[in-house]
């Protein structure tokens, strides 16, 4: 006896409720994701093959923006400077974040206290951030060079020397450390203390058992920090807008701060949004290559590798 | 009896529609009150509101709601909202612009407007002007001409203005023992006075001049010195289409006054002025080129010292031109084109430049429109408000100072002068010791390129 066909059957009631019900709740997150963010994103990928000084309709120009941001100057030096700030600075970030958790992570009186303080530069408002740094930095009276001079060593003049300002940036930039330093506070604690004692054991040293055990485990919060991180220095802005303005002499005119000027100052908000979206995709390739190349050397646990399945 | 209860799966969807209800209802675009002002402008009440567009400072807001008032009461049927945009005063005016929802009339300097006007975006004046025979707004002056009209026709009124002279610390001229500045005194003068007054006494250092500052440190405020013995680094000051930086007349005006006198210690570098510490409002400063906002520094309750300064203006040196080629700044209102009661906007902007907007414009301490306003309503309150003596000298600079650049978007100010451009990086080279001629020989063919890039995109 053949089986009758059975009928396709659509979704249930219930199951048709639940979908309206999850719509309906993911809706505000989605109309503000639609209007706020994908919207603008696509009008400025628009606005790449596009003369638009904001004053008038958009004018076709093709490919005209991209020619010539492939031959702009200052697209290849602001490019230089971002890229200076951002290899530089991460790696010092990662490293002075790490050695903080490292620290914060002994039992220590006021251990709470310490990891407030470390945090609370993060959540400074950048004006007032940038304001007291260009005090700090001050060639006459500024704190640095008042420790310099007490050491017997000339003052610099940080933000006033082309060869300096970078530097200087990225000075102040390991002052936000903060929350990198809490995710690797979280990563140590998360390192099983068994297997510190097994190392122990086996008369691994402090170092040893640091390299060795601790590493290895905190490797996928490492990698987390270094991909935030560059993508976080790469859109720096903040600080070069109100303290150099991009100077001394361009040399901290970063990718994002001549977007900026493009867009509001110079009447080329065409040209801004294909330097938006160039700036776009080097971030995405540097992301890719950070996730292929972190598949040779972050740990998992959990994870099978293919040769032993 | 039974009694009906909301199920939590009910009550979940109710409170979700709620929420994407309001988000719906928040994220709706707004009326543009550009669109909508039509509308306004025939009320029922017969009141037509215009709206103000004005600098973001505290002085604008005493200023313009003062004159608001003052609309107000000669005119019931109209009504000002005085509209700030502190922070990045033209991003927001162009993101009116670009958003169609500018305010009617919008406060300008009067380098910055023209590439407003050339894409249409303001409405001349001169229909208006004809009609209510105002043009004595405007001086017959070069400069007023220059920052006011746009290919013959008149776009922007006279609000207030600023030029910029030399302040003098009168306590250091005598103390160095060399008499106080004079009108037509000359740059061999000047010069003398920089070095006699620059040194160090009782572990503190005197300097003869700063100018190496913040705004101070820029082409806008170097005018003079490129400019008194003739040069002009334009063919027009007025779209301009060739660059000529490299007169002698200019590199050596350069040379002294942005180079020489940093190099030397004659003038604190700019890193030393940015602390603030260091100026002629702190008093170990002989001289600066300043405009009228800077005298609140200088004495009164705002003053950088207690007590303030013994000081006093002057006009700039005077070169082999004889003249007062400084800076002399001129700032007004425009008229949007998408004002939808070009006659109330009007109306607003003749109330501005009426000897009783100027006397509320001088009260709330800014410069007045005219060289004649400047000595008859500012000058006497200025002075005494601010304890010196010669106004005269602002006045006199309104009526022979002139501009930088006025060009349209692409080879106005901000782009041969502002953050990144090649005057930004030549004057930071030069700041820090780069010769005049070279940073300016490596600005020079940068500048043309502007130019033309400007002029072959014109058509």
């Amino acid at each position: 006896m053949t089986a009758l066909p059975q009928k396709r059957r659509g979704p249930s009631g219930v199951k048709r409720a639940e979908w309206r019900d999850g719509w309906l709740f993911a809706m505000p997150f989605l109309i503000g994701v639609v209007v706020f963010w994908l919207g603008p994103m696509l009008y400025s990928l628009f606005l790449v093959t596009q003369d638009w000084d904001m004053l008038g309709p958009p004018r076709f120009v093709g490919l005209l923006n991209i020619t010539n941001a492939l031959n702009d100057p200052l697209v290849s030096k602001s490019l230089y400077n971002t890229a200076f700030y951002t290899f530089i600075g991460v790696p010092l970030q990662l490293l002075i974040a790490l050695l903080l958790a490292l620290a914060l992570n002994q039992k220590l009186r006021g251990r709470a206290f310490y990891r407030t303080i470390f945090y609370l530069p993060a959540i400074t408002p950048a004006v007032a951030f940038a304001v007291v740094w260009m005090q700090i930095f001050n060639a006459d009276f500024g704190v640095f060079n008042n420790i310099l001079r007490a050491l017997g060593l000339p003052g610099v003049n940080w933000l006033f020397n082309p060869d300096i300002a970078k530097p200087a940036f990225i000075l102040m930039s390991l002052w936000t450390v903060g929350p990198q330093m809490v995710i690797f506070l979280a990563g140590l604690q998360g390192v099983p203390v068994e297997l510190l004692e097994a190392a122990e054991i086996d008369g691994a040293n402090s170092w040893q058992r640091f390299w060795s055990v601790s590493i290895p485990l905190l490797s996928p919060v490492i990698f987390f920090n270094l991909v935030i991180g560059i993508i976080g220095s790469f859109q720096v802005f903040n600080n070069a807008f109100i303290m150099t303005n991009g100077g001394p002499q361009n040399a901290t005119l970063f990718v994002v701060l001549y977007v900026y000027l493009n867009g509001f100052r110079f009447f080329k908000m065409g040209y801004a949004a294909t330097l938006a979206w160039m700036l776009f995709w080097i971030i995405m390739i540097f992301t890719a290559f950070q996730f292929f190349a972190g598949n040779r050397w972050v740990y998992y646990e959990g994870k099978v590798d293919k040769g032993t399945e | 009896m039974s009694t009906k209860r909301m199920s939590r799966r009910d009550f979940l969807r109710v409170s979700g529609m709620s929420v994407a209800g309001l988000a719906l209802v928040a994220c709706a675009a707004p009326v543009a009150p550009g669109a909508s002002s039509g509308a306004e402008s025939a009320p029922s009440d017969g009141v037509t509101e215009i709206r103000l567009g004005t600098w973001g400072d505290t002085t604008d807001k005493t200023v313009y709601e003062s004159i608001a008032a003052y609309i107000s009461e000669i005119n019931p049927k109209l009504k000002v909202t005085v509209e700030q945009y502190p922070g990045g005063y033209y991003e927001k005016v162009q993101a009116n612009f670009a958003a169609g929802t500018p305010a009617e009339v919008i406060y300008f300097q009067g380098w910055s407007w023209q590439p407003f006007a050339d894409k249409d975006q303001l409405s001349a004046l001169d229909d208006f002007v004809n009609r209510d025979s105002a043009s004595a707004a405007w001086p017959d002056i070069p400069n007023y001409n220059d920052n006011t009209l746009w290919y013959g026709k008149r776009y922007m009124t006279v609000a207030d203005t600023g030029s910029v002279v030399m302040l003098y610390n009168k306590d250091l001229f005598d103390a160095a023992e060399i008499p106080q500045p004079t009108t037509g005194w000359t740059y061999a003068d000047f010069q003398n006075a920089v070095e006699k007054i620059s040194g160090e006494k009782d572990g503190a250092k005197t300097y003869g001049y700063a100018q190496a500052g913040g705004w101070n440190g820029t082409y806008l405020r170097s005018l003079h010195w490129m400019r008194m013995n003739g040069g002009l680094e334009w063919d027009s000051i007025v779209e301009p289409k060739q660059s000529k930086w490299m007169q002698p007349e200019i590199l050596e005006g350069l040379q002294y006054t942005v180079v020489d006198t940093v190099a030397k210690g004659l003038c604190p570098s700019p890193a030393t002025i940015s602390g603030g510490g260091v100026s002629l409002a702190t008093g170990n400063v002989g001289m600066v080129m300043e405009g009228p906002w800077y005298l609140s520094s200088l004495f009164g309750p705002d003053a950088a010292v207690e007590g303030g300064i013994n000081y006093d203006a002057v006009e700039p040196p005077v070169g082999s031109t004889g003249a007062d080629e400084t800076i002399a700044e001129i700032h007004g209102h425009v008229m949007a084109k998408a004002a939808a009661d070009p006659d109330a906007a009007w109306e607003v902007m003749k109330a501005i430049v009426s000897e009783e907007g100027q006397k509320r414009i001088a009260a709330g301490g800014r410069m007045c429109s005219t060289p004649e306003y400047i000595e008859s309503l500012w000058a006497p309150l200025a002075q005494e408000k601010f304890n010196f003596s010669n106004a005269k000298a602002y006045a006199d600079s309104m009526r022979t100072g002139r501009n930088p650049i006025i060009s349209g978007a692409g080879a106005n100010y901000d782009a041969v002068a502002g953050p990144s451009t090649p005057l930004a990086v030549a004057w930071d080279a030069m700041l820090a010791g780069t010769s005049a001629e070279e940073a300016i020989g490596t600005a020079q063919p940068l500048l043309q390129k502007i130019l033309d890039d400007y002029w072959s995109k014109k058509g």
